[in-house]
């Protein structure tokens, strides 16, 4: 290998950084560059990539030889992956609650697992007569009319699961699907978008919003702060915080189905435990467990434990949380909430009362466009503009506004007006120049994100902009040098410093030649500018109220 | 049950056998591919079990004789480039260029890979017991770093770079000794 001890040194970070998961763009963007540009390098790849796969063979050798006292029935095949080489955070930790186990009998196990006495090289004999014997089975099967399915083929395969940390195969039940602003309450909990979320996964949020698909179909949003635990394939805990679910199955549409569903739950059998009973999606929280019974519903825990329960669409089921009898069963329709709250005797009390909706996100925010006014846009010549005003000129400190009128072309202007785009504007005619003009328009931010949004601006002056102002902060842009140049437009971007509500957007114009202008002399000013923007909607980020 | 039937059972018991033969003997190798173009775990086992469900489908197609580890990995390749294809552009961590060249260079040093194997096992024989413990801990049982740093006594952090250093030996290890042999 003809590679430098320090591009060895490099490669060998590099390649660290990727099989354990914490390679940056920047680390994998350099990785990818040395493999394609240094032949020794791709070498190492490859053979670095083969040894951690190789480690995994020989160490499940080993385990199967040393490994006596397991017992000789397998039913789950030990992890083929060192997850914990790629997640250091104990996300992946083993279910707690909810699900029953997924238990595979994996007869290609049982026979690795009963030929560990002899050799190492014996596990991977094994793995083949295993197969064997299985294929026996899959003709077998053949016989009995039994077509082969993926499944059975990959078990066939002795192909081994990934597990959780109990011995158990680890549950996928679902996959991040969307993440806004997320900052973790508890960085352990911490996963991105298309983490898959194992049975037992919790998630701490102190901010953002979080979506969660389960493979049932069922969504859920967090708002942070919130901490919820996946402790069913069908549903989660809610310790804190507020959550909305939409269940989208095909049974939504028969009730009775959903109705059989939860009166499963009720006869008091772990949820989780009834494999076939999948439809109904259930949300647990201290106090209460919510059935989905229809589409559509939010909850809200507080810091005391207490729940509230809305339906947005469809029906929900409310019970209190220890209630086996179902006694304290509530029905809620759509546009119903129930409130349900650890009294002062340590008794559950439920309790109907309207929520407020705001609360809530439904989903994730979506880009809005901000309502911008481009200047002189539908107006005629000589009409004014009620979306853009000049607010101030240099030379008058006592300025009354003035509203803008949508100006004559001049010749030198080239671009002739638009007024189904955007035409020129100004006040007067002649103007003196050496003065600085603000030209002031307004758009409204409500509803609207202030730390998620853009505005992309572009105009065309007489004669120079000086300054440019969102809310009185100057914004950063390359200003024009040329002279004499009105035709060609001149681009701004502002990603910040917007503001809830009402935002100001102030040009600056400088009316006059910098070369020629004498001093007294007059000349026109006008601008022409075009707006485009777009903001995030807003959600609520506040934290769940504490009952008083 | 028919003669004919009975025949279609046997030739199909046959090819069962032949399949797990020859599957029970690439296997590793065929994982080992995919992680160099699939590096995460847990993406690399989906596409390993989806190619091992693939190969048993297709495996009426493979000619026996023929080089089946060569058509195993065609399979897995394409596999994995499928996976990517699914994957939001932002996830995919190289490009169509990088998966290219690397599959050509594994299956350029599958031989060297193959001594490679065989010298890891030596190495690894040769580790301290206690980086041989970590390492069991975190490639068989299934266990994340962090548990297994508990369960060892050792901090999260002290166990990931312990993790990095033993990799980073086993590879030198690995290296030393098919040098020696090319050598002699």
């Amino acid at each position: 290998m003809s590679l430098s001890p320090e591009k060895i040194e490099q490669a060998h970070e590099l390649l660290w950084a990727l099989r354990s998961g914490q390679a940056s763009a920047e680390q994998l963007q350099r990785l990818e560059q040395m493999v394609c540009e240094e032949p020794d390098v791709r070498t190492l790849y490859v053979r670095y990539m083969h040894l951690c796969a190789d480690l995994f063979w020989n160490s499940k050798s080993r385990e199967a030889v040393e490994d006596e006292s397991a017992e000789e029935t397998a039913t789950s095949f030990p992890s083929f992956f060192c997850p914990g080489l790629e997640r250091l955070s104990p996300l992946d930790d083993p279910p707690q609650t909810g699900d029953a186990p997924v238990v595979v009998l994996d007869l290609a196990t049982s026979v690795a697992e009963s030929s560990r006495r002899f050799s190492p090289g014996v596990l991977f004999f094994s793995y083949a007569v295993a197969i064997a014997v299985l294929l026996g089975g899959l003709a077998a099967g053949w016989i009995w009319q039994i077509s082969p399915s993926q499944e059975f083929v990959r078990d066939l395969a002795g192909y081994p699961p990934r597990q959780s940390n109990d011995g158990q195969r680890a549950h996928i039940v679902g996959r991040v699907t969307g993440m806004l602003d997320c900052e973790w309450s508890d960085t352990a909990t911490s996963a991105s978008e298309g983490t898959r979320i194992p049975l037992g996964r919790r998630i701490a949020l102190s901010s953002g919003l979080l979506e969660l698909t389960y493979e049932s179909g069922a969504k859920i949003l967090l708002q942070g702060p919130c901490q919820y635990q996946v402790d069913a394939s069908d549903g989660g805990y809610l310790a804190r915080g507020r959550l909305t679910a939409v269940v989208e199955t095909k049974c939504n549409a028969e009730g009775s189905d959903l109705d059989a569903a939860s009166d499963v739950r009720r006869e008091g059998g772990s949820f989780a435990s009834r494999p076939t009973v999948t439809q109904a999606f259930v949300i647990r929280t201290p106090t209460a467990v919510v059935t989905d019974l229809g589409t559509e519903f939010g909850v809200e825990v507080d810091e005391n434990g207490s729940s509230r329960a809305h339906v947005f669409r469809g029906r929900a089921e409310v019970r209190c949380r220890d209630d086996v009898s179902g006694s304290t069963r509530t029905d809620l329709n759509e546009n119903e909430s129930v409130r349900i709250e650890l009294a002062k005797n340590s008794r559950v009390q439920v309790s109907r009362e309207p929520l407020s909706l705001a609360q809530f996100t439904r989903q994730m925010p979506k880009w809005r466009p901000i309502p911008l006014h481009n200047t002189g846009f539908g107006l005629k010549e000589g009409n004014r503009d009620p979306h853009w005003q000049f607010v101030a000129r240099s030379d008058q400190p006592r300025f009354d506004p003035q509203p803008a009128v949508v100006a004559k072309v001049d010749s030198r202007y080239r671009l002739p007006n638009d007024p189904g785009r955007s035409q020129w504007i100004s006040f007067d005619g002649l103007l003196p120049n050496d003065v600085v003009f603000t030209a002031r328009t307004t758009f409204e931010m409500t509803g609207l994100s202030t730390k998620k949004a853009v505005l992309w601006g572009r105009y065309l002056v007489d004669d120079h902009i000086r300054a440019i102002r969102l809310n009185g902060r100057s914004v950063e842009w390359q200003p024009d040098r040329e002279e004499g140049v009105f035709y060609r437009y001149r681009v701004f971007k502002i990603t910040k410093g917007f503001v809830d509500g009402v935002n100001t957007l102030e040009l600056d114009i400088l009316n006059g030649d910098y070369s020629a202008a004498q001093p007294g002399s007059q000349s026109y000013m006008a601008l022409r500018v075009e707006l485009d923007g777009s903001a995030l909607e807003e959600w609520n980020r506040g934290p769940v109220e504490t009952t008083p | 049950m028919g003669e004919c039937d009975d025949r279609a059972n046997t030739a199909s018991g046959q090819r069962g056998d032949e399949f797990a033969a020859l599957f029970g003997r690439h296997a590793r190798q065929i994982y080992a591919y995919i992680l160099t173009l699939v590096p995460h775990w847990a993406d690399a086992e989906d596409v390993f079990q989806e190619t091992s469900s693939i190969l048993w489908q297709k495996f009426e197609e493979f000619e026996l004789g023929t080089n089946f580890r060569a058509w195993a990995c065609k399979i897995a390749y394409f596999r994995a480039l499928w996976f990517w294809q699914r994957q939001k552009k932002l996830d995919v961590p190289f490009s169509e260029e990088f998966f290219q060249i690397v599959a050509a260079e594994s299956l350029a040093q599958r031989e060297a890979l193959e001594e490679q194997h065989r010298a890891l096992a030596d190495c690894v024989q040769r580790l301290p017991e206690r980086d041989r413990s970590l390492i069991d801990r975190c490639y068989v049982g299934g266990t994340t770093i962090r548990q297994a740093a508990v369960e060892l006594n050792r901090t999260p952090d002290a166990a990931y770079k312990s993790l990095k250093r033993i990799h980073r030996e086993l590879f030198d290890c690995v290296d030393m000794i098919l040098r020696s042999r090319s050598e002699s």
